[in-house]
């Protein structure tokens, strides 16, 4: 089984981030680098799909300039086989679309059987890659998937897809395809002579002439949408919040220091259990949480 | 010809209209005005005809029904299939969408089909004078809003999120013309759903949970636990627990909402012997309906509550669990 992962490498958004405002962009000086979690999990499974058919390659494969080797040399250390990095200057200022175009060519010379994307990376939080790779390629696609198993013969998977509150799809698939990593197992973590051992691991280079794209048709002159800028999220608007003046001071302190969270009028209920019971059961049938009553 | 007209993909789920169709509906109507364009809204399904009229008050000029049998529920390849053949014949401008777990799929596959710009996840739109859509959306970790817009090809595509644009007032005398399509599909997809797995609230992840029942420091005790988990279990919501519950050792860390805990928002959260602290209702604010059962009238839990439930829960908790079972019972025999 021949597993190709498509990674990106991001800002480490757990911690804090620096806005220039003026620049509108990210300023990522001193900014910490990692491989996008999604696309790790993709890796993760990826490893573990080769580990149970003990035969094939994991491959790994990024868009970038040289500083993208330092996520594919992180992956290498995991357990790919092999890491391949796409860079060009005429790569810059490539959309998802584009990006997606550049890894379906990288992909196109390659032998897969299954391809993994990230759902969608943290920074930009698109979504498409996977997509774009997909219909480039011309292979099924599923999205979102939360499990994974690849039948015996390497023709068929069967996968979990995500959908709303906790449902769960399974869809079965047609190999080769693409499928886009929204939850999996917690990717393993590299130990340091792993890692000293991939220092001297080569990571093969293909620039747009290798892949044999024209310039125009990747970088910001092939890419369908334009990033205006970024800024800080747009502060929620606040309630201010008053008490009423006719409190007690130490009633109106304990409304400040619980937030002022404003009181709903909801309906109390007291008394007799029973009755309590009934009407709330029917509170909660008129709000579709139970069925409705019989109607005889 | 391109039409230059905005559309809305409405989504529909076992042929009921979902929130968001109507969101975007509402504010397609006003890009629309502003265009001095028609709004346009597609329906895909089976025998869907019903939902035209719902879009057409909401402000569509014009429904489009991709109806067929084979189209009752997402199938991810047919739908992508006869939309992008629509939105190729008509070529209208914009394209809105919900950025539901349909959405998200069904989207960027239209997107990469057609070769246009698409933002997903928008969460504020804004119209220039030439036509073009500024979208705005929650970026690193939610951590930056970017401003992306789709520059060359047409549509310009967005998905946005539920929730965020406002359902205007319906015009119930408002008329939309009506264009039924049957299309036609050959051969096999690739891709086959095989089985559907309903959540179970016993194992869901609290952030995905749809209802939860909670319990705090007020049960009182290890013994009484049962309690709030047989209610969980006879409503089907998850269990979930305040801090002093799961550190009093009644119940799992990973089922604490709070500060410390999970932060959740589901349809129904059922807060049982719990005070509602600031620590804790920071956790579970945001839930839709909340109930709340507690002996002190002026427990702060109540200021949140939709229902308040003032009383014993010993005797409160087990009568409420005993009527959910009374009356799912009959629904089985009958």
């Amino acid at each position: 089984m021949n597993i190709v992962v498509c990674v990106k490498r991001v800002i480490d958004t757990d911690g804090p981030l620096r806005i220039d405002r003026k620049a509108k962009s990210i300023d990522d000086k001193y900014m910490p680098y990692v491989v996008n979690l999604y696309d790790e999990i993709a890796v993760e499974e990826a490893l573990r799909l080769k580990e149970s058919c003990h035969s094939g390659q994991v491959t790994v494969v990024s868009v970038g300039d040289h500083s993208a080797e330092a996520g594919l040399r992180h992956c290498l250390a995991m357990g790919a086989d092999r890491a391949l990095l796409l860079a060009d200057p005429a790569f810059n200022g490539s959309d998802s679309y584009a990006i997606g175009v550049i890894l379906s060519r990288a992909l196109k010379l390659l032998k897969y059987d299954l391809v993994l994307c990230g759902v969608r990376a943290i920074d930009t939080n698109a979504g498409q890659v996977g997509t774009v790779v997909a219909e480039e390629l011309g292979v099924p696609l599923v999205t979102a998937v939360t499990r994974l198993e690849v039948d015996a013969d390497g023709m068929k998977a069967t996968v979990h897809r995500k959908l709303e509150r906790g449902d769960r799809e399974v869809v079965a698939v047609e190999l080769p395809a693409v499928l886009t990593i929204e939850a999996g197992h917690k990717p393993r973590y590299p130990s340091l002579p792993e890692r000293m051992a991939t220092r001297r691991k080569a990571v093969d280079c293909y620039d747009a002439a290798a892949l044999g794209l024209h310039p125009e048709e990747v970088g910001a002159a092939g890419a369908l949408t334009v990033l205006l800028g970024v800024s800080p999220p747009k502060p929620k608007a606040g309630k201010l919040f008053a008490p009423p003046s006719n409190l007690s001071p130490a009633e109106r302190m304990r409304l400040l220091m619980t937030g002022g969270i404003q009181e709903k009028k909801g309906d109390s209920l007291e008394g007799n259990p029973k009755e309590i019971a009934s009407k709330l059961v029917a509170f909660l049938r008129s709000e579709k949480f139970l069925p409705e009553e019989e109607t005889e | 010809m391109p039409s230059g007209e905005v559309w809305v993909l409405a989504e529909q789920r076992g042929g009921q209209l979902q929130d968001v169709s109507l969101e975007l509906a509402s504010e397609g109507r006003k890009l629309a005005d502003k265009l001095r364009q028609q709004l346009g809204a597609v329906v895909v399904g089976s025998e869907v005809t019903g939902l035209a009229q719902p879009l057409a008050q909401h402000g569509a000029d014009k429904v489009w029904l991709l109806d067929s049998p084979q189209l009752a529920t997402y199938s991810p390849e047919l739908y992508a299939a006869s939309i992008s053949d629509l939105i190729r014949a008509n070529q209208p401008a914009l394209v809105l969408c919900g950025d539901t777990s349909i959405g998200q799929d069904l989207v960027p596959r239209l997107a990469a089909k057609l070769k246009t710009g698409l933002v997903t996840g928008c969460t504020a739109i804004s119209l220039d004078d030439k036509g073009l859509v500024s979208c705005t959306k929650p970026s690193y970790g939610d951590k930056a809003s970017s401003t992306v817009v789709c520059a060359k090809a047409r549509p310009q595509m967005l998905t946005v999120r539920p929730g965020v644009m406002e359902v205007g007032k319906a015009n119930p005398s408002r008329k939309a013309e009506v264009v039924k399509i049957t299309p036609e599909f050959s051969g096999e997809t690739k891709t086959r759903v095989v089985n559907f797995i309903k959540a179970d609230p016993k194992t869901v992840t609290l952030t995905e949970a749809e209802a939860i029942v909670a319990g705090g420091g007020g049960v009182g005790g290890a013994e009484k636990w049962h309690l709030i988990e047989e209610l969980a279990d006879a409503l089907g919501a998850s269990l979930a627990a305040s801090r002093v519950a799961v550190d009093a050792g009644w119940v799992t860390s990973e089922r604490q909402v709070g500060q410390t805990g999970k932060t959740v928002s589901p349809r129904l959260y059922i807060a049982i012997g719990i005070s509602g602290a600031i620590q804790h209702t920071m956790g579970m604010k945001d839930s839709k309906l909340i109930v709340a059962i507690n002996r002190d009238r002026n427990a702060p839990i109540f200021k949140l509550a939709d229902v308040k439930v003032i009383g014993d829960l010993a005797e409160i908790v087990p009568a409420i669990t005993e009527r959910i079972r009374e009356v799912t019972k009959s629904r089985q025999h009958s």
